[in-house]
Formats: structure tokens, C-alpha cells, sequence
């Protein structure tokens, strides 16, 4: 098992390393001119270049990744240090205070001009309230209805689930929302539409606001892990060892509960897990559709602004949090499976 | 074995009929099934793919997939049907006084679940006892059943046991709450050949302590005959004949009984003294049943009544049942195979001056190289010593076998030989070049003189390919006839492997396991080797179309004198195919010899073992018990000094564990590789004592 | 006497069998119609739900088809009063910008139709490319290229579109090169853990025996036996990638104005939900039919290739 985890955890390291350049990379080819987002369109070139010499842009891109990685305050003293040629010009931002991203700085937004970090957090502590009710509310339904799916597999019950599972999980999340938004707010009004949620407040201080969301979220979501399930528990039933369970004369419910669900569960809580990577890109898309203060819309506004250092810190942090919980679902399967966990004598 | 206890049978099956419903339409799987079983006797059904055991099996339990229905017939057991019971009811009779175990013990065993839980489940569900008692029994049970260490063994998962342990814990869940009804269905395939000795000794000893009655299903006749007292005989889902097991074997009076015992060769005939005769054509589809006799199609006795009158099970002298019109003159005719069937046609005469290939020290090790983490964490290389100094030498036309259990590198040594698999060291020397080096490194024109026919019919051709193109293709490539003769060479091609000039045009997927396996031997003969090398080629197949297979085989080797090397587990089949023989073990080898050498004393101990444990098609045979115990190590630590000797009966002492054992010769050059001196070793008796008249109690004579 | 091929004897008669039965005329003709290559299609579509599925893609492509004649308006120009309600002359009102919905969403459908299977191509071709080579060669190779399929795949989905459409602007192009890299890692890895298991088949090993060269081999042996699960997975993709246009569109990530698009419609009306559904609520629709057509298709199609 420790060989497992110490594997799954470089991997990590060594994606979260790919990631990291990637984003630095797709960011650095663009023709982000950050100096004259800041400034304006009408600066003057001379104030344009005293910025970028100012904000140390001039840097070649490997040293300013470096520098994103690992801050710039070092510099000065290594300079002291090497003398004034060891590291390239145009490195020396003024106020070299930067600490960098290892050490939890995010920088400074070019648009707002607040710092990036308390605004990441806080957008990120919103779309996980969201994103953990929402997981709350739909898995155990989701894996109840798969469960019931599977094991009346080809009965009405089941092509019912199956296609309802479908239609709803296919359906791009926006288009449901505003089904679901239109049925229950316009025509039925039994829920608040579509209200900006403010910034400031918390956004559990409007708790009711939350519903819609959630219910998207919900019918986004629940298809998927149905049909999962289904699948997982009718290969399940097919295996040999549930006939030998069946005909050693255990009752079909001890069958079920006991035999075969251990090991239908087993895919589809992984699978679960490995789904956060679109859980996320669905979050966003409600985020933006109920103007919820969320990680995803944070990372879109900033893309449409081209906010550069919060758009670097976004993908940085959302991708964290879904490798991570990738290694989690990893170590998790490793850990239920007693395949993996124990290996042959 | 018991007498008839009780008069009343314990399950009693009637008329029983069975159909599937499917996509094209209805399938009778079972047609006509009927027999008894009564107490303390064994019930053999015998009978090919898709003849309808197993549906007929899992009928007997009152379980049916969705799609099946019942026709016809009852299953009395104890009295009452199974087939009207309600589900509750047959809940509590199955794995209680009706149970059943079937093949591939890895997949019936619950994968999340201790060993302990899946045993006690049996008793709780069914008994009262206290969870001590519950204990105690399956620690009882699991001793009965000769699993060692049977604590320790409640505690473990199913992946941490071997196939043979794990076989015999099923087999002791189905006795738990003394079943009076065992159903066995095909447990022992899959096992290795001494495995599978020792899981039927031990069924053959539960017969002594337990008085169930058992009924027991498999392909393979030659267990049949060393486990059943009496045997049905199914073809095409109707029950064919009923004998006991020395009637049947000795003399069958339906035709494709005889046709399948005289497909399987014993150990009594070679390809010198009588072809294998092998039975015409195959089993009909579910839709294009014949009208009258069902076998009368393939039937070398058929009259024109078979067409019409579909004949029914009638009794015949001395309690025997068969389903055939013209069963007295099969009684008359002659089983072939047995020395005294058709003329031996002519076999290719090795030559014994040349040697096609020469192999000396081969080594072939697979290296598993931890990754940079895991040798962080101290882990070292892996090396699976696959084969470990192996020598031989194929002298020109001839059929050489090697034999050996999963695990003692023979198929490495194939694919070593053959080039997939690059050698550690060693030489092969191959028409007078050294080849000992990896595919893409041989000349071209060696490639062309060594082919290869693979082990799984299913997937030995490409499914996206007409026959026409897989046997265009090393025609074209090896160019040993103009191209504008090809076509006319595939028909040739064709035409020798028994196939229609249809088959052109067919994908595998179009075409059964056996004519699938004959397109690949027409394949690895088409560029006229030198050399063909076989992996288990008819291991997968049915009974009688491994011998109509094997035939062609023989036929085209004898034919274009190409030598062979036959690689398989099955010692009958190599000692009807093969000239020279090599035993495999561990990735050495132990002995080597012609093949009357190797069936007679001197032997080495494994070799000895080995014939022990071969089920051979007689019931009659008398022949010493040998087991081996536990099972082979594994090839990452093999065992050092002789590899044999942690499972040896006849180990003579330290020695075996320190040194490897010298190769002691005779004049001919018989090679056996032990410590045992030759003089002791020509002096053992032999394993096959002879036949006697009645069936063979299992013999005390364990050295 | 050797035996004589075609005589498969026991000695006496052979019986009434030839050594292989001809099958019967009409087996004959229903195995013909199988093996015709369309006539495998027709096979898999025996499933209900593909027949249910292809029947709306098919809907689809003819108002895509045929959107000119039957879009009662420019969809680009201003026709009504802003924000209409639905009536006789704008049968499904009009918008912000007094735009005809109807035509707009007539004319929103080409874009996806267009984009999603290409998007598609691209990244069956690229997936294919990679996952031969890296399953077919192994080692170095392979690690290498699937750490960076790993990497590519470890980014969610749609911030990876953000990122590259933040960096290279919105456009038809780029969407398309987006949704590309979004769908090659998962192609990438079927096609490769296809040639991983038909590598070892014993005919790829007669292939290497005869000297094949390596292309021969994965071109002509491995790739024609992945086709299958590859075609059945890129429908599904199919599926997705009009998913992801949309929800693109919606987050303005997709095409540029004025041209309709069903996604950046709804976009547009968001704020205006409970005042003027209209303008949402059909787009929805639209788009919510599409996708889950397709979806039901390769759902369909999957199932089918099951049983086979």
C-alpha cells in the first residue's frame, strides 16, 4: 500500500508540475499586454514600457515562471550576493516583495487591483458549499435509483430510470436550468429565480436562493451516477459468485445487499470521484447562470478580462483540488478492493 | 464404492426438457433428459459444448436464466419436484440437502469476503449452531477436504489461495450440511494435471465418508472414468446412453459414444500402430436439427430409417439404456484407436543423421524492474526465471513433445525459439545459424522456415479478415508458388486442412473453434517450414474435434515431413503425436527420451507423477498412486539445487536441496536429471501395472 | 495410404454430411445483408432508442439544411419590437435586440452541427495517432505520452477550454481546436488500451513472425480491429462536444456576435428569465433536443455493438 500511495502522490507532484507550465505557457502566448490592461488604451507607449519595466514583464519567460513559482524577494539579496550580472535585466521589478505561488502568494489583480489570494479563497469556499450540498443531496437518490435500475435490469422500472437518467445527464446544464428555472419560478413561482447573490453577505445567509442551483446541480448530476450504478450492478449480478451465493440458498436480499452491492459500489464511488473534474466545469456553468459568487465564474470573469495573475492562481487551484480528489477516489479503490490491498501470499 | 443403499432413488429427472428464447429464435437446449441417482452413487454426465449438461445441471436446481422455460419433465428429488417449488422453498433446500459446485473457483468465490465468512454463511443460513460450533465445523471441513492449515486459511481472501485450494474449499461449502444431492460441474477443468489428481482423490474420498448422492458433469471422459460409477452420455440435448462406467468404456453401443471414446487416445496406441479416428463433420446448429435420429448426419452405421424415425430411449440387456436403431451392429463393430481399428496410415520417419534445431542452455528470464519509488522504498528487481538452461535437439521430420504443468516455462520456451521473446543466453542454432536473438534481428529466409500455431482458436486470426486473405498473404510473402498460382494453392491448402472451397470467403466469426485452429495450421504450413512449433493447439477444443484436428495435423506433418514441436500438458496426446519427448519443470528440464523411453522405467520422479495423475479413458487400469504435494513454486524464487525437491516423494536428502542434479544417460540416450542413481531409478516398478476386469479401486501403493 | 483429404473417415460411410453443410438460401441472404458494410449499421441501429436518437439528429440536420427557406427573417436583423412576446408574426417573439427568435434559432443550428463533428474528427485523428504509437511501442514512448495525456486530462474539462479560448480569443477555429484537445486524452486512451489488448492476440504474433514491418502491423492488423469501440466512443464524443459548444456559447466563450447561437442566446436573455422566457426557453429546447439526440444515438449504437 505504501508503494501505491508514494506513486499516486508523484503523480500528482509531477502533474500538478505539467499543469503549472501549461498555464504559465497558454498564458505567456498570448498577447495578454497586461501593462496596457492596466493602463488603459490610451497610455502612451513610454508609460506602457516604464510599467512592464516596472512590473519586471521585460524578464525572459523560464525566470518570470520561476519567479511565479517562487517569488522575486530573493533577488535583491542574491544579487548583493553574485553581483549585478548573475541574473538577466529587466528582472528586477521595483519592490520586489513577491513571495511567490509555493509560499500561498497569488499576487495582485491587474483589474481590480486587490490581492488575488482572499479572493480565490473566498470564490473557492463558495462553489465547494455549492458543489458539497449538491453531491450531498444527489448521490445517495442517484445510487439508489442505479441500484434499482440494475437489478431489475429490463423491466419498465428499469428503462424508465435508464432514460430519464439520460436525457437529464445529457442535457448541457444551462439549457436545464432554464427549463427548470422557467417551470418552477415563471410558471409555477414556487422558487426565487434568478437573483444575484450579493459579494459581501455569506452565501448561506440566503439559504433559499440556494435551492435552484442545487436542483441543477442535482439533475446534472444524478443521470450520471445512475446509469453508472445501473451498469456496475448488472455486471455484478451477471458474475459467477452471485449465482454460487443464490444457490448456496441465501435469501435474494441478503444476495443483493450483502454480496452483490459490496462490489457494485466499488466502480461507481470511484467513478464518482473522478467525475469532480466535470462536477467543476458544471458548477461553473450554474455558477454563471444564477450569478453565484463562485471559483468558476471568478476564473471566467477573469478570462473574459484577461486578469492574468488571477486567472493563473484560478487554474492552479481548481486543478489542485480535482487531482487531488482523484488521488483520493485512487487511494480509496486501492483501499476497499481487497485485491489491491492485500497481495498474494 | 457403496451398493444401491435405499431403493427409492434421491433424484430422479424425467423427460426433462428445456428452451431458451432468443433473438433468432427458440433453442431446445435439453431435449430429453432422464436418469437417477441414488444415494452414495456417482452419476457421470459426459457429452461435448452445447450438448445441454449444464443447462441440464442448473435445472436441477431449480435455477434458470430469465429467457429459459421448461418444456416438459420433473426433477424428483426426495420425492418431490423442484421444478414447482416456490422460491422460498428452494431456498431452503439449495446448498442444504441439494447443492452444487461448479469450474473456475476464482470467480465463484465472493472476491470481497474472507474465505471464513463465505463458509460460515452456508451454516448460518441453514442451521442453528452457535458461532462456535460454526467454526468448528468449516475447520473440520476445510481438514476433510486437505486444505493444510485451515486457521489460517479462514482468514484469507480467495486471490491469496491457489486454483487447486480454492477448488477444494468449494467443494467442502457444497458438503458443509451434508447435502443428499452434490452436483459437480466440470470442477476440476482448468486445474493442472496433478492438481486435478488430488481434488478428484479427494472427492473420490469424500465418497467414503459422505453418502451423497453426486452428480457429475464434465467433457472429459477420462475423469469420468475414474470418478462416476454410472455415466449418461448427452449429444445435442438429448441423453444418447446410460451404462455403467465399465460398460461404456469397454463397450458403448450408441455410435457417437463409440465415436468419443475412440477420439480420445489412451496410452495403449501411437500414430505407429493406429490413427486416431475422429468423428466426421460437426454438432448441428440449433435451427437446422436433422429430422429423425439426431446424429444420424455424422453416424458411420446410418441407415435411411435414422432419417426418418427419431428413435427414443429404449433398454437393452443388462440394465443399459441407448437411444440408436441399430445399436446391435455397433455392438459387433470395433472401437478404432484401440490397435485394432483402421490401418496406420504412413508416419514421417525422423531422421536421425540431421538435426533441424539444436538449443543449448537456453535462458530466457523476465525482468521486472521496480521503479525509481520502489527501489526508494528498498524493492528489488523481479526476475521470473522462466526457463533456466534448457538443451535439446530436434533431429530432421520428427514430432517432438514437451510436456509440462502451467508455470514450467514451456510456452516461454516456444515463443524463445520462435523469436517473440528475446533469450537471456543460450544458443539456438536453427538449420546451421545461431538465432538466438529477437524477431527483427533474424535473417528473412529463417523466418520463413519457422511458423507457429497458437493455443486459442479465437484469437489466432485476424476477425477482420477472409480465410482468402489470412492465407494469401504468406504465400505471397514467402513466395514459394507464383503469384498467379496462389488462389489454386489456397484451395490445395484448404482441401488438405477438410475444409469446402467456401470457406474462402468466411471470417473467423463465421466459423467454428475447430475449423478456425485447421485455417491456422494451413497458415503456419503454407510457406513449407522447416520447422512448426504448436502451443497447446487443441487444449481449448472439444474432445472430438481436438481429434479431427489432430489428425490434419498429423497428416500434413507427415505429408510435407516438416518437423514439429508439440508443446501441451496433455500426455496422452503427446505419446500418440510424438517421436521424442521432453518433461518440463520449472524452466528445466527433467527427462528426455523417445517416447517408449519416457512411458517405461527409468523415470524421473515428476515424470512418474505425472503418468499417476494423467486420467486416462479406463476404468480398468491399474496404476500407482502417486501425489505430489502442495503445488509448483513460483518461478520468481525457484526452489535451489534440484527444483523438484520440495515436492519430491522419492527425495533422497540434502543433497537435493544444495546441488543441481547431474543428467545421467542411457546408451540411447534416454536423459534423466536427478540425484537418484539410474540403476535405482530402472528398478522402480511401472506406473500403468495393466488392466484388470472390473474398475480399479483407488490403490494404496503410495511410495 | 494417406488419408484422403475431404474424406474425414471412420472406415465405413460417412454418412449424409458433406464436410462442411451449406448453409440454407434465406441464412444465406440475412448473413450477406449483415456483412455489407452498411448492412452492419443497420444491425446496430436494431436498437430502439438509436432509431429515437438519429431520428432527432436527423430532424436537426434538415433545419440546418434547410434554414434559408424556412426562417421567416434575417436572423440578424432587427424585425420587431425589443422583447416581444410570442404572436402571430413572431411566432416565438423576439429578443433584446427585436431579432426574430425563430430564425435565430433555425439558423443556430449549422454552427454545432458543423463544429461538433469536426471537433470530433480532429481529436479521433490526433487520439489515433497517439494511441497507436503509444500502445503499439510501449516504454519510454508510452510513458511519455501518456504523462502528458494524463496532465492534458487531469485540467477540468471546461477551464481548459477557458484557458486556450482565454489565450487565443473566441473564435470558430479555436473552439474547435479547444474542444480537439479536450477530446484527444479520452480517445487517446481507448485506441490505446485497444492495441494494447489486440497486441497480444496470437494473429498480431503470426504477423510478427512473418516479418511484418511495424506499420503493416498497426495499420493493417491492430487498427481495423479497434475501429469499432473507436467509431462507438466518438459518437458519444460527438454528443459531448455539441455540449460543450453550447455551454461555450453560454459562457461567452464561444462564437463571436451577431451570428445566432443557441448557447449565447440564452447567454443574452439570462437576466430576463421570468420576464421574457421566450427568449431562453426555446434555445434551451433546441439545444437540450440535439444533445440529448445524439446521446441517445450512441447510447444506442453502444448497446447494440454489446450483443454482438
Amino acid at each position: 500500500m505504501a508503494e501505491i500511495i508514494l506513486r499516486r502522490f508523484g503523480h500528482l507532484l509531477l502533474t500538478m508540475f505539467i499543469v503549472s507550465v501549461a498555464v504559465f505557457v497558454i498564458s505567456e502566448i498570448v498577447p495578454i499586454d497586461v501593462a496596457r490592461n492596466i493602463l488603459g488604451q490610451f497610455a502612451t507607449q513610454e508609460t506602457i514600457e516604464a510599467l512592464r519595466e516596472r512590473l519586471g514583464l521585460n524578464c525572459p519567460s523560464s525566470v518570470r515562471y520561476v519567479t511565479w513559482l517562487i517569488g522575486d524577494d530573493w533577488i535583491p539579496p542574491a544579487r548583493n550576493l553574485l553581483g549585478t550580472q548573475a541574473l538577466p535585466s529587466g528582472c528586477t521589478p521595483e519592490g520586489a516583495d513577491r513571495k511567490g505561488l509555493f509560499r500561498g502568494d497569488m499576487g495582485v489583480s491587474t483589474v481590480t487591483g486587490s490581492e488575488v489570494r482572499p479572493y480565490i479563497f473566498r470564490r473557492l469556499r463558495n462553489s465547494l458549499i455549492l458543489a458539497g450540498a449538491a453531491f450531498v443531496v444527489t448521490m445517495p437518490v442517484a445510487l439508489f435509483l442505479g441500484v434499482l435500475a440494475g437489478l431489475r435490469e429490463g423491466g419498465i422500472l428499469d428503462r424508465v430510470i435508464s432514460v430519464l437518467s439520460l436525457v437529464t445527464t445529457a442535457s448541457p446544464s444551462f439549457a436545464l436550468g432554464v427549463i427548470l428555472v422557467v417551470v418552477f419560478a415563471y410558471w409555477l413561482d414556487i422558487l426565487p429565480g434568478i437573483s444575484a447573490l450579493t459579494t459581501s453577505g455569506s452565501v448561506l445567509g440566503s439559504p433559499e436562493k440556494l435551492v435552484m442551483p442545487i436542483l441543477v446541480l442535482f439533475f446534472a448530476e444524478a443521470g450520471y451516477v445512475a446509469r453508472m450504478t445501473r451498469a456496475s450492478m448488472v455486471d455484478v449480478m451477471r458474475e459467477p459468485y452471485i449465482r454460487t451465493a443464490i444457490l448456496k440458498g441465501l435469501p435474494r436480499s441478503k444476495v443483493v445487499f450483502k454480496h452483490a452491492l459490496r462490489n457494485a459500489l466499488l466502480a461507481p464511488i470511484t467513478v464518482i470521484m473522478l467525475h469532480i473534474n466535470w462536477l467543476i466545469g458544471g458548477v461553473v456553468v450554474v455558477e454563471m447562470l444564477f450569478g453565484y459568487p463562485g471559483l468558476g465564474s471568478a476564473i471566467l470573469t477573469a478570462s473574459l478580462n484577461k486578469d492574468l495573475y488571477v486567472i493563473e492562481a484560478g487554474a492552479m487551484v481548481m486543478t489542485l483540488v480535482a487531482v487531488t480528489s482523484q488521488l483520493l477516489a485512487d487511494l480509496l479503490y486501492s483501499y476497499l478492493n481487497p485485491r489491491i490491498r492485500i497481495r498474494e501470499s | 464404492m457403496k451398493s444401491d443403499g435405499a431403493a427409492q432413488p434421491v433424484l430422479r429427472v424425467e423427460d426433462l426438457q428445456v428452451t431458451y428464447e432468443t433473438r433468432r429464435g427458440d433453442v431446445r437446449a435439453v431435449r430429453d433428459v432422464s436418469f437417477e441417482v441414488f444415494q452414495g452413487e456417482s452419476f457421470g454426465l459426459v457429452g461435448e459444448s452445447g450438448c445441454g449438461k449444464s443447462t441440464a445441471a442448473f435445472a436441477l436446481m431449480g435455477y434458470l436464466s430469465r429467457n429459459a422455460r421448461i418444456e416438459g419433465g420433473r426433477v424428483l428429488f426426495q420425492g418431490e419436484n423442484v421444478l414447482e417449488r416456490t422460491e422460498r422453498e428452494l431456498q431452503s433446500i439449495r446448498g442444504n440437502s441439494l447443492a452444487m459446485i461448479y469450474q473456475d473457483p476464482m470467480s465463484t468465490l465472493n472476491p470481497s469476503f474472507r474465505i471464513g465468512d463465505q463458509l460460515r454463511e452456508v451454516l448460518a443460513t441453514h442451521t442453528r449452531t452457535s458461532d462456535e460450533e460454526t467454526y468448528t465445523r468449516c475447520i473440520e471441513m476445510l481438514d476433510k477436504v486437505h486444505i493444510p492449515d485451515p486457521a489460517r486459511v479462514m482468514e484469507r481472501y480467495p486471490h491469496q489461495l491457489s486454483g487447486g485450494q480454492l477448488q477444494r474449499v468449494v467443494i467442502g461449502m457444497g458438503l458443509l450440511c451434508n447435502p443428499a444431492v452434490l452436483i459437480m460441474d466440470e470442477p476440476t477443468t482448468g486445474l493442472d494435471v496433478t492438481v486435478e489428481a488430488s481434488v478428484l482423490d479427494t472427492i473420490r474420498d469424500l465418497r467414503q465418508k459422505f453418502d451423497s448422492g453426486i452428480v457429475y458433469i464434465s467433457h472429459n471422459l477420462s475423469v469420468i472414468a475414474r470418478v462416476c460409477d454410472r455415466v449418461g452420455v448427452m449429444y445435442a440435448g438429448e441423453l444418447v446412453e446410460k451404462a455403467t462406467v465399465h460398460d461404456i468404456f469397454l463397450n458403448p453401443l450408441h455410435p457417437y459414444a463409440r465415436g468419443l471414446i475412440g477420439c480420445v487416445p489412451g496410452f495403449t496406441a501411437d500414430k505407429h500402430s493406429a490413427m486416431l479416428c475422429s468423428i466426421p463433420g460437426r454438432v448441428p446448429s440449433a435451427h437446422e436439427m436433422p429430422p429423425g435420429c439426431l446424429f444420424e448426419p455424422r453416424c458411420p452405421y446410418a441407415t435411411d430409417a435414422c432419417k426418418e424415425e427419431h428413435p427414443s430411449l429404449r433398454e437393452v440387456d443388462g440394465g443399459r439404456t441407448v437411444r440408436c436403431l441399430r445399436w446391435e451392429t455397433v455392438a459387433e463393430g470395433q472401437i478404432c484407436g484401440t490397435g485394432d481399428g483402421p490401418k496406420a496410415f504412413t508416419c514421417a520417419v525422423p531422421d536421425y543423421e540431421t538435426s533441424v534445431l539444436e538449443v543449448s542452455g537456453l535462458r530466457s528470464y523476465y525482468r521486472d524492474k521496480p521503479s525509481w519509488i520502489g527501489s526508494l522504498l528498498g524493492k528489488e528487481e523481479k526476475c521470473v526465471k522462466a526457463v533456466d538452461g534448457v538443451s535439446l535437439n530436434l533431429k530432421s521430420h520428427a514430432v517432438l513433445g514437451i510436456v509440462g504443468e502451467s508455470g514450467c516455462g514451456k510456452s516461454t520456451l516456444a515463443k524463445t525459439i520462435v523469436g517473440l521473446v528475446s533469450p537471456t543466453d543460450g544458443k539456438i542454432e536453427f538449420l546451421g545459424e545461431d538465432i538466438a536473438r529477437a524477431l527483427e534481428k533474424r535473417p528473412r529466409e529463417i523466418l520463413e522456415e519457422l511458423r507457429m500455431v497458437f493455443q486459442n482458436p479465437n484469437s489466432t486470426l485476424n476477425p477482420m479478415q477472409t480465410v482468402d486473405e489470412i492465407l494469401g498473404r504468406p504465400l505471397k510473402l514467402s513466395r514459394v508458388v507464383p503469384r498467379s498460382e496462389i488462389k489454386e494453392e489456397i484451395r490445395r491448402w484448404l482441401a488438405a486442412v477438410n475444409l469446402d472451397e467456401s470457406y474462402m470467403d468466411r471470417k473467423p466469426r463465421q466459423m467454428s473453434g475447430g475449423e478456425k485452429q485447421r485455417v491456422a495450421i494451413a497458415r503456419a504450413f503454407a510457406s513449407r517450414p522447416e520447422l512448426v512449433i504448436c502451443d497447446e493447439p487443441v487444449s481449448s477444443l472439444d474432445v472430438s474435434v481436438k481429434c479431427s484436428v489432430l489428425k490434419t495435423l498429423l497428416t500434413i506433418q507427415s505429408a510435407h515431413g516438416t518437423s514439429l514441436a508439440y508443446i501441451s500438458h496433455d500426455l496422452s496426446v503427446v505419446h500418440f503425436l510424438c517421436d521424442y519427448i521432453l518433461v518440463m519443470y520449472l524452466g528445466r528440464i527433467c527427462e528426455a527420451g523417445t517416447c517408449r523411453e519416457i512411458f517405461r522405467p527409468p523415470y524421473h520422479p515428476y515424470t512418474e507423477a505425472l503418468l499417476s495423475a494423467v486420467p486416462v479413458p479406463d476404468p480398468t487400469i491399474h496404476r500407482k498412486r502417486i501425489r505430489l504435494e502442495g503445488s509448483v513454486p513460483s518461478a520468481l524464487n525457484p526452489p535451489r539445487g534440484c527444483r523438484f525437491h520440495t515436492r519430491c516423494p522419492r527425495k533422497i536428502g540434502m543433497v537435493c536441496e544444495t546441488e543441481q542434479p547431474p543428467v545421467r544417460e542411457t546408451k540411447s540416450g534416454h536423459a534423466i536429471a536427478c540425484h537418484i542413481p539410474l540403476a535405482d531409478l530402472e528398478a522402480i516398478e511401472p506406473v500403468i501395472m495393466g488392466r484388470g476386469e472390473a474398475p480399479a479401486e483407488s490403490q494404496a501403493a503410495s511410495v | 495410404m494417406a488419408d484422403q483429404p475431404g474424406t474425414d473417415t471412420a472406415g465405413v460411410g460417412s454418412g449424409s454430411l458433406q464436410p462442411t453443410q451449406s448453409p440454407g438460401f434465406v441464412h444465406r441472404v440475412r448473413e450477406g445483408w449483415r456483412t455489407l458494410a452498411f448492412g452492419r449499421v443497420a444491425y446496430l441501429l436494431e436498437s430502439g432508442v438509436a432509431k429515437v436518437g438519429l431520428g432527432i439528429v436527423l430532424f436537426w440536420v434538415i433545419i440546418a439544411i434547410l434554414a434559408p427557406v424556412l426562417a421567416p427573417y434575417p436572423p440578424n436583423d432587427t424585425t420587431g419590437a425589443f422583447k416581444a412576446p410570442p404572436s402571430p408574426a413572431h411566432i416565438m417573439g423576439t429578443d433584446l435586440l427585436g431579432r426574430d427568435v425563430l430564425s435565430r434559432l433555425l439558423y443556430g443550428s449549422r454552427p454545432i452541427l458543423v463544429l461538433a463533428p469536426l471537433s470530433v474528427l480532429c481529436a479521433v485523428a490526433a487520439g489515433i495517432v497517439l494511441g497507436l504509437t503509444s500502445g503499439y511501442f510501449g516504454g519510454r514512448v508510452d510513458d511519455v505520452i501518456m504523462r502528458l495525456l494524463d496532465a492534458l486530462m487531469a485540467f477540468p474539462t471546461l477551464l481548459l477550454y477557458m484557458v486556450i479560448i482565454a489565450a487565443v480569443g473566441a473564435s470558430a477555429l479555436n473552439v474547435i481546436i479547444a474542444i480537439a484537445f479536450g477530446g484527444t486524452p479520452g480517445i487517446a486512451r481507448v485506441v490505446r488500451s485497444l492495441v494494447l489488448d489486440v497486441r497480444n492476440r496470437e494473429f498480431v504474433q503470426a504477423a510478427r513472425l512473418r516479418g511484418e514491418s511495424p506499420f503493416y502491423i498497426m495499420f493493417r492488423e491492430i487498427l481495423p480491429n479497434c475501429m469499432g469501440p473507436v467509431v462507438v466512443d466518438a459518437c458519444l464524443r460527438i454528443g459531448y462536444a455539441a455540449f460543450a459548444i453550447g455551454t461555450l456559447g453560454f459562457l461567452g466563450l464561444g462564437m463571436p456576435p451577431p451570428d445566432p447561437d443557441w448557447g449565447r442566446m440564452v447567454a443574452e436573455g439570462r437576466q430576463h428569465i421570468t420576464s421574457g422566457p421566450w427568449m431562453v426557453i426555446f434555445p434551451s429546447l433546441a439545444i437540450s433536443s440535439l444533445v440529448v439526440g445524439l446521446n441517445l444515438f450512441a447510447d444506442g449504437i453502444s448497446e447494440s455493438s454489446h450483443r454482438i
